[in-house]
């Protein structure tokens, strides 16, 4: 049974098509951090971007998102290209499109409330009935009762919590693409698999698709169909996850998942299926 | 236990005061160092971890940590109340620690190498030490030109080294590394662990490894200490912890560690949060999001328990081994 992402369409969702992208350093050389980087993500499917600090990864995410223009290529979203539209265009296609942020606290104003952060996001897509919306987004993220959650601020909440705030957040404009900026890495072990079968399940609910920009690589394989392998901006291996990442065929990719230190778990730890 | 031991902590206590709120960081934490020894302190946020680490070198915040029961003693001392000048006496030499954070450590505007060479001079006025810095930069395997050196001209990975290397230069019994690599990316962090254990070994020191990693702990600890709410809830030789966990928070976290799919599809989690320490716990911390709760479980902690004296295995569970094994067939 394959329980990641299905595919219902095959046009995708999201193309990055020849991207350059790069910054003035701090000598005055030029840090390249996306080279001729193309990717696409198909309707309901998770792609993951994996690499270290300075692949280039987040920056890739930004770029996806509209939040940075590259200095060449084009960024096609559902259909529309981004790096050919007025801003005011931008902007009501970028709705469609929602990042979620690996810290979550430093991702709310802290003196607004669940349903203040909640109500914000929901006039972008001038929806009614604000309170039922925010009770059943919260309800649809596992913080239930909903209406208990409405009065609280971020810092009442403990970091699971929070990290399920900016989901419902993000999904409150009902969106095609989340763009999950390691999403996972605040999360505690225990938690952190709450928060992937929310992701999942949300997926398959409203037909998602996910960018997940990642460094962790057991996460990269337990949730993405397909990864994208960056190094100093550059793709250096991209296919499906299971290819990949158990059998690597770029030295880098090689080294970094050989770098994972490998947990022997005692019989009977390990799940079956 | 053992006066040998370089470290002992028994059944510690430490809260925070925060305004009116009283925090019981540490409800009941047990610690045993023995010289030679790679031990590990795994936990999630909110399980003392950290605060256990800091204790060890008298770091709890003044005026706002407290320990208020339970004993610690190093080589053999007593140290629970100790003054902040006695402790002064006591870090860098038996004890010295490396953080997660280097950049909060060392200072900005000084060389690498001045500040290397500040921790030999302070442990001992004797040495050479110019050349015994050198010795240090090798032995973390960083280029001598790295004396020159700020640290914000470094990256994340070297920083890390220079730490070692001061707190190498202490000339330590027990190295206390708090999360060492959680902020570098994979691949230096696997140099960093390596460098770190085969330092330990060759230099014969103690190595308290405090981490979230279960996989980082396993693959450098013989012994390992579990910590929850607070408690240390397991400890033992780390194979035994790892293949025949016997407190159901061990075994979750085991299960959960490596990001695996049960036979539903689902990833393992743990249901429930962890609990807030501001609030008083009665009993076991772990009741709330235990499957084997029962009555007794929320009363009182559980005592300290092993399935062999022999074994140095110990948990603080009221389940007997049978009701945990047989459930951990799948």
């Amino acid at each position: 049974m394959n329980l990641k992402s299905p595919v219902v369409a095959a046009a995708p969702i999201l193309e990055l098509i020849d991207i350059h992208k790069s910054y003035r350093g701090g000598d005055g050389k030029p840090i390249h951090a996306a080279r001729s980087v193309s990717f696409k993500v198909d309707r309901g499917e998770t792609v993951a971007l994996i690499g270290e600090s300075g692949s280039g990864k987040s920056t890739l995410g930004r770029i996806a998102l509209g939040l940075i223009k590259p200095d060449s290529g084009r960024v096609i979203f559902n259909g529309h290209s981004l790096t050919e539209i007025s801003a005011a265009q931008l902007r009501a296609i970028r709705i469609g499109m929602q990042p979620i942020f690996q810290d979550p606290a430093a991702s709310f104003n802290p003196r607004r409330n669940v349903r203040a952060i909640l109500t914000q996001a929901l006039l972008a897509i001038n929806a009614d009935d604000h309170e039922r919306r925010c009770i059943s987004l919260l309800e649809d993220v596992g913080l239930r009762p909903g209406r208990e959650f409405l009065q609280r601020y971020p810092h009442e909440l403990s970091g699971g919590q929070r990290q399920r705030l900016a989901i419902a957040r993000a999904l409150a404009v009902d969106p095609i693409l989340v763009v999950a900026d390691e999403p996972l890495s605040g999360a505690d072990v225990s938690i952190r698999g709450q928060v992937m079968n929310l992701l999942v399940d949300l997926q398959e609910k409203r037909n998602l698709c996910y960018l997940m920009i990642t460094h962790d690589i057991s996460i990269a394989r337990a949730m993405a169909r397909r990864v994208v392998v960056l190094k100093d901006g550059q793709v250096v291996e991209a296919g499906s996850a299971a290819d990949v990442l158990d059998s690597p065929q770029h030295p880098y990719t090689k080294r970094l998942v050989a770098s994972v230190p490998v947990l022997a778990l005692p019989r009977g730890a390990v799940a079956t299926g | 236990m053992m006066s040998s031991s370089l470290l002992s902590i028994e059944h510690l206590q430490v809260s925070y005061r925060a305004g009116d709120r009283t925090i019981q960081a540490i409800r009941d934490a047990n610690l045993f160092i023995e010289p030679g020894e790679a031990v590990g302190l795994v936990g999630e946020s909110g399980s003392g971890k950290t605060t256990l680490g800091r204790v060890i070198l008298g770091l709890l915040p003044e005026k706002v940590g407290f320990i208020h029961g339970g004993r610690i003693a190093i080589a053999g001392r007593d140290v629970t109340n100790f003054s902040q000048a006695q402790w002064e006496g006591l870090r860098g030499q038996p004890v010295a620690m490396v953080f997660q954070d280097p950049l909060s450590f060392l200072n900005p505007v000084m060389r690498i190498g001045k500040q290397i060479a500040e921790s030999v001079r302070r442990h001992d006025p004797q040495a050479h030490v110019s050349k015994r810095v050198d010795e240090l930069l090798e032995m973390v395997r960083l280029p001598v030109h790295c004396r020159k050196s700020y640290p914000h001209e470094l990256s994340g990975g070297m920083r890390q080294r220079v730490l070692l290397a001061i707190a190498l230069g202490c000339r330590p019994d027990l190295l206390v590394a708090d999360e060492p690599t959680t902020a570098l990316d994979v691949t230096t962090q696997a140099e960093i662990l390596d460098l770190i254990r085969e330092t330990q070994q060759r230099l014969k020191m103690s190595l308290l490894l405090i981490s979230h990693d279960l996989a980082v702990i396993s693959s450098m600890c013989q012994k390992v200490f579990v910590m929850y709410a607070g408690a240390t809830v397991e400890w033992g030789p780390a194979d035994r912890v790892f293949s025949d966990p016997r407190h159901p928070y061990t075994l979750a976290l085991l299960r959960s560690a490596n990001v695996a799919r049960n036979a539903q599809g689902r990833f393992i989690t743990i249901e429930g949060e962890i609990p807030n320490l501001a609030n008083e716990i009665a009993g076991c911390a772990f009741a709330s999001r235990c499957p084997y709760v029962f009555d007794a479980c929320r009363s009182a902690m559980p005592p300290i328990a092993t399935d062999d004296p022999s074994s140095a295995h110990f948990h603080r569970c009221l389940l007997d081994r049978a009701s945990l094994s047989g459930e951990r067939e799948p």
